[in-house]
């Protein structure tokens, strides 16, 4: 249902293409005399939503762009152009933390892997599938803050996961996985991999359900392995959930890592595992930086809008090349 | 608009400090009708008991005063800032705010969060308060001393100092001393140091004692601040190269980054390690954690020849009154906060705690310990200034301990780079807080005039 | 015969698979409750080993922690954005499909833009706002926010169930005189319930699980989220993990006891949401 038409994916993200057949044959059915009437209905149904926007997204919009072009103190304040801008950009640490955003995607090819294999298994071992699927979605169930919480203390130099491996002879695997600047951001990674996988096993569960059966038994009726089958024909079939599922996880690891280091790592250790998101918080709040962090989040902004912008741009071409 | 009510504000503490003089006196006449105060505050985990006093001094006073009702908000020590940002922002919340002394009050003050305690209580009562000079800005205290917080000795378990083929009763005396110790303890294969830096806050308790030997004083560190000198200068880089040495000595635990700083901390009452670094507030729950017996105090080995390199420092942890609160929440916070004063609340928290509150009217004699005594001493005879304090948080804390912890993990590699990491953090919050470097400029003129 | 062999071994491997996997998604879990059931110094000694006698004790001393009013917290600002969100939200989509007029696609697609807009770069203009309004510490504040950040969604999803609505089951109502109000509520609202259950298991487990807001627009201890109660309990007690997994493990229990008897209708909310996010 749902899942099935996101395969279509990015037409999601446009859906007034989508309204249109259904408003013309509305207004065509529709007798004139009423229309003004039916403009005060419009009205009246939109002004809540209205409101709602106005309040939440326009004017904070305005309100962190302006923020971003003082220094304030108390009452005081100091118009100072762009130049929080240019002490952002020259920071150090704002470089290392959206170059820890990036480090972080290779998550998504790593997350689609694990929730395509998975999904597949699932689908081929249908008789537990329920019981392994109700486990598998476990980790959706419970918060980040929750797991975060376990985790962090599950990754420490003397914790649980080391104890585990050297228990079961992996002892040369153990790492100071949330301690070693060079391996902490990938232990985060992993665990945004755990809880995060589950909405692509999800997705692809319910795709691979929809799927017609012809054409993978005609593909194995031709010798081919069943994986083998799979690799060629259910997996080129899912092109387009298998996009929108990347898409939605660059967007998840590019600006909502939040929740996940704020409660493993609050970006230690130094500053190994700062990410963007992170970086306002601690300005804004930790060091009484406001206005540095408004010009840092009116960069995360703009680079939101563009990734989007540039992800429709991609998911068109995908879907152009997509069979039907 | 917003900036309408600043002046607006600032007139009314214009007008409020003409007539302070009667305010003091006003104090008497407290309001009868129904008030409420609430105190945001951080603390238990330096000063374990802190909370049973406070809720009883509450009831104590609230026995008295059947119209005052409290609220706490008991903080995390990664909560405390933020909180006290947002609620300063909103002007809503705290009615007493605990705070720690020097920038962290001038913070509070410059960004008008609270009023000076002195036109509350009058300077008679506020020349009680030891370490004032930290809260003291235009000639008023501004916030009220509660307990000492000497800065930071260091405590030992002489059993491993035992273990590890050292004298427990003569500690390392010079830095070649301590860092032979290192290695003595590395043989025994103990860490030195029971310390934590997944956190990164550990990190300043080592900065302060060390750079305490090394600077000159306040005015020093101050013109760093604002730009007159830098901080690649060489007692700052000797500063790093002292924790280079300790790092090549193996002085930390092997899973020093795994581990926060309390939980660094705790491998010596663990028996995981030789010394550590605590808060003066937390000494006597480490002499009961340790052992009586087994406890052994000191202060760290001379690092560099400044002129306090054979002294503590210390600094006092404050409650200060808000801006936003009613006049007669003032009335009563202040009336409250001179309650706390009192020589039976005086003792009664010495009791409850194990530490000295910070007031000269406290009874050092009740003081039976000999370990806490001499680190009181410590705290009051002529300490060095708390340097922590002088330096804004954004430096400390993203300068120097970032700095600090990185090098434990390798990814900062000489002691040079490491102050040069912290001079760009400095010259970013120079021109992120213009404004506040304004006042920080003031305040260096100030503490010039004072002669500190 | 070989084929079969070989195919059983492949069964096989499958499954394990399938075990190891399940292993992985309920060890943090079990680690929780492990290590819950235990005495700091126990955990101290050896995290994974056996607990040396059941310790039950945690749990209470977290909820004397104030997680019982967390819980309640967390219920009332998902329960009052999720409704706020809804009210506002449907009539909206009802109007962008039947009552369309010039503009009206150009409104929707700025609406479900917004949709990408992360929270982090809204939280210091709504924090500002708030403080304004004098609304931090009050729950007003964050239902207000939540339901604003998650109507783009809403209203999105709203527009899609309600257009798959067949023309036809209007048309007897307009022959009969009735209004768009009563159009909303007596045809399309009954129509679009099952959508309504799933978008608001959507936006609740978004809710309840948000981090970030929470910490931010509610200081007080008594005002606290789960999530940011949590959070901060953890700041406060690095010493005793095992009371900071007691007090994780009570706040999974509510979501996990929803997901065990609702499993189906969690499921649709997940296959909707993976649209949001």
């Amino acid at each position: 249902m749902v899942a099935n038409d996101s395969g279509s994916s990015v037409a999601l993200r446009s859906p007034a293409g989508a309204t249109r057949p259904t408003s013309r044959a509305t207004r065509s059915s529709r007798p004139g005399g009423i229309v003004g009437g039916n403009g005060w209905y419009a009205f009246g149904f939109l002004l809540p939503s209205v409101i709602l926007i106005a309040l939440i997204f326009i004017y904070p919009v305005y309100s962190l762009v302006r923020m971003s072009l003082f220094q304030s103190l108390g009452s005081l304040s100091l118009y100072v152009g762009f130049d929080n801008y240019a002490v952002v950009l020259d920071d150090p640490l704002f470089r290392a933390s959206v170059r820890n955003n990036l480090v972080l995607m290779v998550a998504v090819p790593v997350m689609i892997a694990v929730a395509l294999a998975l999904a597949l298994l699932l689908f081929e071992q249908r008789k537990s599938a329920p019981l392994f699927r109700f486990i598998l979605f476990v980790p959706y169930i419970i918060s980040i803050t929750v797991s975060g919480i376990a985790f962090s203390q599950m990754l420490t130099k003397n914790g649980a996961l080391n104890q585990m491996l050297e228990a079961i002879g992996l002892g040369f695997l153990r790492q100071d996985w949330l301690g070693d600047p060079g391996i902490a951001l990938l232990s985060v990674g992993g665990v945004i991999v755990w809880r995060e996988a589950v909405l692509g096993i999800v997705l692809f569960s319910a795709r691979l359900l929809t799927l017609p059966a012809e054409p993978l038994e005609a593909a194995m009726m031709d010798g081919a392995s069943r994986w083998r089958a799979h690799r060629d024909v259910t997996i080129p079939q899912m092109h387009g959930i298998i996009g929108f599922y990347a898409i939605t996880s660059i967007i998840t690891i590019a600006v909502w890592t939040f929740s996940y280091v704020f409660v493993m790592t609050n970006g230690g250790p130094g500053n190994a595992t700062m990410t963007a998101d992170l970086y306002i918080y601690q300005n804004a709040f930790t060091v009484s930086q406001m206005n540095l962090a408004a010009a840092a989040a009116t960069l995360v902004l703009l680079a939101a809008v563009a990734v989007v912008l540039a992800a429709g741009l991609l998911g068109r071409l995908v879907r152009r090349g997509e069979p039907a | 608009m917003r900036k309408r009510f600043g002046v607006i504000v600032v007139l009314a503490l214009l007008v409020a400090n003409m007539l302070a003089p009667f305010g003091a006196a006003h104090a008497q006449d407290l309001p009868t009708g129904p008030v409420n105060i609430e105190v945001w505050w951080w603390g238990e985990t330096e000063a374990p008991g802190s909370e049973a006093w406070l809720l009883a001094a509450q009831e104590a006073y609230a026995a008295e005063h059947p119209n005052v009702t409290f609220t706490n908000n008991l903080l995390s020590v990664d909560a405390l800032l933020p909180s006290y940002e947002a609620a300063g922002q909103a002007r809503s919340g705290p009615t007493i705010m605990y705070l720690w002394g020097g920038i962290y009050t001038m913070d509070a003050v410059w960004k008008e969060w609270i009023v000076p305690i002195s036109d509350l209580v009058g300077m008679d009562e506020a020349n009680h308060y030891i370490n004032k000079e930290e809260a003291t800005w235009d000639g008023k205290v501004w916030s009220a001393a509660w307990y000492l917080q000497p800065s930071y000795p260091i405590v030992f378990s002489k059993e491993a100092f035992t273990a590890a083929g050292l004298d427990p009763e003569n500690p390392p005396a010079t830095w070649d001393e301590f860092l032979a110790a290192c290695d003595a303890f590395q043989e025994a294969d103990m860490p030195l140091i029971g310390f934590g830096a997944k956190d990164t806050w550990g990190a300043g308790r080592f900065l302060l004692d060390s750079l305490a030997q090394q600077v000159t004083g306040v005015g020093e560190v101050l013109g760093t601040v604002t730009g007159d000198t830098s901080f690649a200068d060489p007692q700052y880089v000797t500063f790093f190269q002292r924790w280079q040495e300790m790092i090549d000595h193996g002085c930390f635990p092997d899973d020093v980054a795994s581990l926060d700083m309390y939980s660094g901390q705790q491998l010596v009452p663990q028996g995981k390690a030789g010394l550590t670094f605590i808060a003066g507030s937390e000494l006597a729950s480490y002499v009961e954690s340790i052992g009586p017996d087994n406890t052994g105090l000191m202060k760290l080995p001379a690092t560099g020849d400044g002129p306090f390199k054979d002294q503590l420092a210390s600094t006092s942890q404050t409650l200060a009154v808000t801006s936003w609160a009613t006049d007669d929440q003032k009335a009563v916070a202040a009336d409250f906060i001179t309650f706390l004063h009192t020589p039976e609340q005086l003792a009664a928290y010495f009791a409850a705690t194990g530490v000295p509150p910070s007031d000269d009217r406290f009874d050092p004699a009740l003081i039976e310990d000999p370990l806490v005594r001499q680190l009181y001493d410590w705290g009051t005879e002529n300490p060095a200034p708390q340097f922590e304090n002088f330096v804004p948080f954004d430096i400390w804390f993203n300068g120097f301990n970032t700095a600090q912890v990185q090098m434990i993990t390798g990814e900062i590699t000489t002691p040079e780079d490491g102050a040069a990491f912290t001079q760009d953090v400095a010259d970013k919050w120079r021109q992120a807080n213009r404004l506040l470097l304004e006042r920080y400029k003031q305040w260096a003129a100030q503490k010039a005039e004072a002669g500190g | 015969m070989k084929a079969s062999v070989s195919r059983r071994l492949g069964g096989i491997v499958q499954q394990a698979i399938l075990v190891l996997a399940s292993l992985a998604a309920l060890f943090p879990l079990w680690f929780m409750l492990w290590t819950a059931l235990r005495t700091r110094d126990d955990y101290f000694r050896s995290p994974l080993g056996w607990p040396q006698g059941i310790h039950w004790e945690n749990f209470v001393t977290a909820f004397e922690q104030n997680i019982g009013r967390w819980v309640l917290n967390s219920a009332i600002v998902t329960g009052g954005s999720v409704l706020l969100v809804t009210l506002v939200s449907v009539p909206a989509a009802y109007a962008f499909v039947r009552l369309p007029f010039r503009g009206s696609e150009l409104l929707l697609r700025l609406f479900v833009f917004l949709m990408v807009i992360p929270p982090i770069v809204m939280l210091l203009p709504l924090f500002a706002l708030m403080t304004a309004l004098g609304r931090v510490n009050h729950f007003d504040a964050v239902i207000l926010a939540y339901a604003g950040l998650m109507f783009p969604f809403s209203v999105f999803m709203m527009v899609r169930y309600i257009e798959a609505i067949p023309h036809e089951l209007y048309e007897a109502a307009f022959v009969e005189g009735a209004t768009h109000l009563r159009i909303l509520w007596s045809i399309v609202v009954p129509l679009v319930s099952p959508a309504l259950v799933t978008l608001a298991i959507v936006n609740a487990l978004w809710a309840w699980n948000e981090l970030l807001i929470a910490v931010v627009m509610l200081q007080r201890e008594e005002s606290r989220t789960l999530q940011a109660g949590l959070a901060l309990l953890k700041g406060k007690n690095t010493m005793d993990i095992p009371l900071v997994m007691a007090g994780a493990t009570i706040s999974a229990v509510p979501l996990l006891l929803l997901y065990l008897f609702g499993q189906r209708v969690f499921m649709r909310g997940l296959l909707a949401g993976a649209v949001k996010e």
